[in-house]
């Protein structure tokens, strides 16, 4: 793995040549949120405690063990197939149309991060904006990832499709995607020079060419399932949407599943096909289903995953929390604790203490992890393995993570987001006013505060209430036995009653940075 | 489980939407006065050590900074601007519409940025100390240099000096009150009083026209002559909180206090 070496050398250069910019830390932008007050936070937080029993007690009533969920096939549809096919061509045409803007507004543009168009898409509209529709209405990404696209259209262009070279080891799993996810992270959280449009363009053909390397080498697939970290992310967020795909070959003389290369074959839990995109590709209209489903159902199959990817996971999910726990007051005492130690350290002392914030605290969240689903195992009597706890109750807790991502960045996304709209119209600050908006002034009243506080805490109850019910649903799947899995869910409830009430905490603090 | 479970659940989600419901309308009671807060600046930082202030959504704000030294400030957010001259106060006023915690930020010397060009109005340079409000060009005899108090800006004195000859400083004190309303002339001679008169009086959006009367050339400064600006430069690296040791020198501006306008 050259290239990946040669990602770190370079984005180390650049972190430690690249001057710090004015704007902090913490993607980029400014928020005007106001904690929650807190008469909110002990409702919310009573609110948790209280449905939890609601959700345990119904369980207890519960006997039926058939959690198989209603789904409707729009794809029988040919109105409905038609629509897609044309919105997704449009949709994939402006997403690279959208890539060749940033780059070209990174490199050519103005280098004031508020006026350039790369910063507020990239950090805003897209890190923000995308996570927010995969999660809510379906995993866009796969239809408008601009890598996977230019990839696409390269092999329409030479007329045949590219041949991996090398298979992927088995060993290598999806580590790959967690090493890439931590870089990124650290971009985010910690490198100061992120919201540099020019930087952003140089991390952009980085990231570019590892990409196409990975697909060129590896096959398109394959890439975007192991060593993907925005691929492998946002197909976990898009497990909570009320949209999914399937593919259903078993009918026919050859099953789809057994010529894929991506990973149908290793996972052997999984009766169906479900959510898996280079079957689609393989398959014909017939086979296909593109379905809607409840919200959340998509996180409740109960398949086992790798290693890696319970890893990346649980990075996944305490980075989300990290990037709000480290604009809380708290931090700046935990800063200030550090700050002796790690002084005497080349580098920044703030920037060295955030590093290790960024890997620690996804250290911490997987230890904590484990030593839960230890637990769990135990209160099952070791129905439930160690090994099969840990790699299927990870996703029970994305509804907590979302739901907290969602309360976090709700009134930045609708305030800060709108600088979106002046910068289309001039997206690289040279005076220009393609639309018309470029002298848009956003409107800070858009989002009241009490309204932003009602959805923080429906979201964070709502979503533990469904974090409490995937768990069960899960153990259930996997135990087939009622009264031992309702009973091995105690310890994960405690692990979910205090996740939430951290998140509720950190959406009560004043945010600095 | 004797005790009827749909009874609990149903009793918990309606006590649940009860309680939301009362927060949402509960506190909407509009407040009878609007406030008028005053906020005193010593070396950029408040006084008192307040690290906020928080106002009612609808009210009509007053904020009065005073302050030792000239201070632009910025209301983030609300995009509201004044200034403070030395030993003066500026009112800093706006319509509470938004909700949300807003950051009220001095802006220091020197850097022209374009940071808040999304706000439709640059921010030109900013006021502390030497400098910042004006410099003419060097004058000879005969030389006219002129400057126009800007409308916004508070009550209090602007000191000024020639650069070219340290220890000659003259004043404009500005009151919103008294004090002339159009152009104000000061002549610049010979002597170790150059500025006649000395002292001037003008209201916020007067202009001060120099003319220089001297053979020798002529540059004038706003704000003391260096010498008695040391101090200030001292007290001001003094109170950078240590733990954004890093930071504060690359910020180029420096929160001074939050309003917080709360629902």
């Amino acid at each position: 793995m050259k290239s990946k070496s040669l990602v770190i050398t370079a984005i180390v250069i650049l972190a430690w040549t690249g001057y710090p910019s004015w704007l902090s830390a913490h993607g980029f932008g400014e928020r005007y949120d106001l904690p929650i007050p807190l008469n909110y936070f002990l409702i919310g937080a009573a609110a948790t405690v209280a449905f939890s029993f609601v959700v345990i007690g119904w369980f207890v009533r519960r006997s039926e063990r058939d959690f198989d969920y209603r789904r409707l096939n729009l794809w029988e549809s040919p109105v409905f197939r038609t629509i897609a096919r044309v919105l997704s061509t449009v949709m994939a045409v402006l997403s690279v149309g959208l890539l060749l803007v940033v780059v070209g507004a990174g490199f050519y543009g103005t280098s004031d991060a508020l006026d350039n168009f790369a910063p507020t898409f990239v950090w805003i509209i897209w890190w923000v904006g995308v996570g927010y529709v995969v999660a809510l209405v379906g995993n866009i990404w796969a239809i408008v990832n601009p890598w996977q696209i230019i990839f696409e259209w390269f092999e329409i262009l030479f007329n045949k499709p590219i041949v991996p070279s090398f298979r992927w080891p088995d060993w290598l799993d999806a580590w790959p995607a967690l090493v890439g996810f931590l870089l990124f992270a650290w971009v985010e959280n910690v490198y100061t020079g992120g919201s540099r449009p020019f930087n952003l363009a140089v991390l952009i053909l980085i990231y570019s060419t590892v990409t196409w390397t990975g697909m060129i080498l590896f096959g398109k697939h394959v890439w975007l399932k192991r060593g993907d970290p925005f691929a492998v992310l946002f197909a976990l967020f898009a497990r909570f949407s009320p949209t999914e795909i399937r593919v259903n070959s078993h009918n026919s003389e050859e099953d789809i599943c057994l010529m894929c290369q991506s990973g149908c074959s290793w996972n052997t839990d999984l009766s169906e096909c479900i959510d898996c995109y280079e079957c689609w590709e393989l398959s014909d209209d017939s086979e296909r289903r593109f379905s809607l489903r409840p919200w959340a159902s998509g996180l409740a199959r109960g398949e086992r995953v790798t290693t890696a990817l319970v890893a990346f996971h649980i990075t996944a999910l305490s980075t989300v929390t990290y990037d709000g726990l480290s604009e809380t007051p708290a931090w700046v005492t935990v800063q200030s604790f550090m700050w002796p130690l790690v002084d005497p350290l080349p580098g920044s002392a703030v920037a060295t203490i955030d590093s290790i914030g960024t890997i620690g605290l996804p250290l911490l969240f997987a230890s904590i992890y484990v030593v839960v689903c230890r637990m769990v195992s135990r209160s099952s009597g070791g129905r439930l393995t160690r090994y099969d706890a840990a790699h299927s109750l990870v996703f029970s807790l994305v509804p907590i993570a979302l739901a907290y991502n969602l309360s976090h960045y709700l009134s930045f996304l609708l305030i800060a987001g709108q600088q979106i709209i002046p910068l289309l119209s001039d997206p690289i600050g040279s005076g220009i006013d393609l639309f018309g908006t470029a002298g848009y002034i956003p409107n800070i009243a858009v989002i009241n505060a009490r309204a932003a506080w009602i959805v923080s805490i429906v979201s964070l109850v709502s979503g533990h209430v469904v974090s409490v019910y995937i768990a069960h649903v899960i153990s259930l799947r996997r135990l087939r036995e009622h009264t031992i899995a309702v009973k091995s869910q105690y310890p994960m409830l405690v692990l979910m009653v205090f996740y939430t009430a951290v998140s509720l905490w950190i959406i009560s603090q004043p945010l600095i940075g | 489980m004797k005790l009827c479970l749909r009874q609990f659940i149903t009793s918990v989600i309606i006590s649940g939407v009860l309680v939301i419901m009362t927060m949402s309308f509960a506190c909407t009671s509009p407040s009878n006065s609007d406030p008028v807060l005053d906020i005193n600046l010593i070396g950029g930082a408040v006084t008192d050590g307040r690290d906020k202030v928080t106002v009612k959504q609808g009210d009509d704000v007053s904020l009065i900074f005073s302050s030792d030294r000239n201070l632009k400030l910025h209301l983030h957010g609300y995009d509201v601007e004044a200034t403070v001259p030395a030993g003066g106060e500026a009112n800093m006023e706006f319509h509470a519409t938004a909700t949300g915690r807003f950051a009220v930020t001095s802006h220091p010397a020197e850097n022209h940025h374009g940071a808040h060009s999304t706000s439709g109005h640059s921010m030109g340079d900013s006021h502390i100390g030497h400098g910042n409000l004006f410099e003419s060009d060097t004058l000879s005899t005969g030389g006219v240099f002129s400057y126009n108090i800007p409308e916004d800006m508070g009550n209090g004195e602007i000191p000024y000096h020639d650069h070219m000859n340290h220890g000659t400083e003259g004043s404009i004190l500005v009151s919103s009150s008294e004090g002339e309303e159009d152009t104000v002339e000061v002549s610049i001679r010979e002597g170790d009083q150059p500025f006649q008169p000395v002292k001037v009086m003008v209201k916020p959006g007067a202009t001060v026209r120099w003319t220089s009367e001297k053979k020798d050339k002529v540059r004038l400064t706003s704000g003391q002559s260096p010498a008695a600006t040391v101090d200030e430069a001292n007290q001001a690296s003094g109170h950078g909180m240590n733990i954004h040791e890093g930071h504060s020198t690359e910020n180029e501006e420096e929160t001074i206090i939050f309003v917080e306008v709360r629902p």
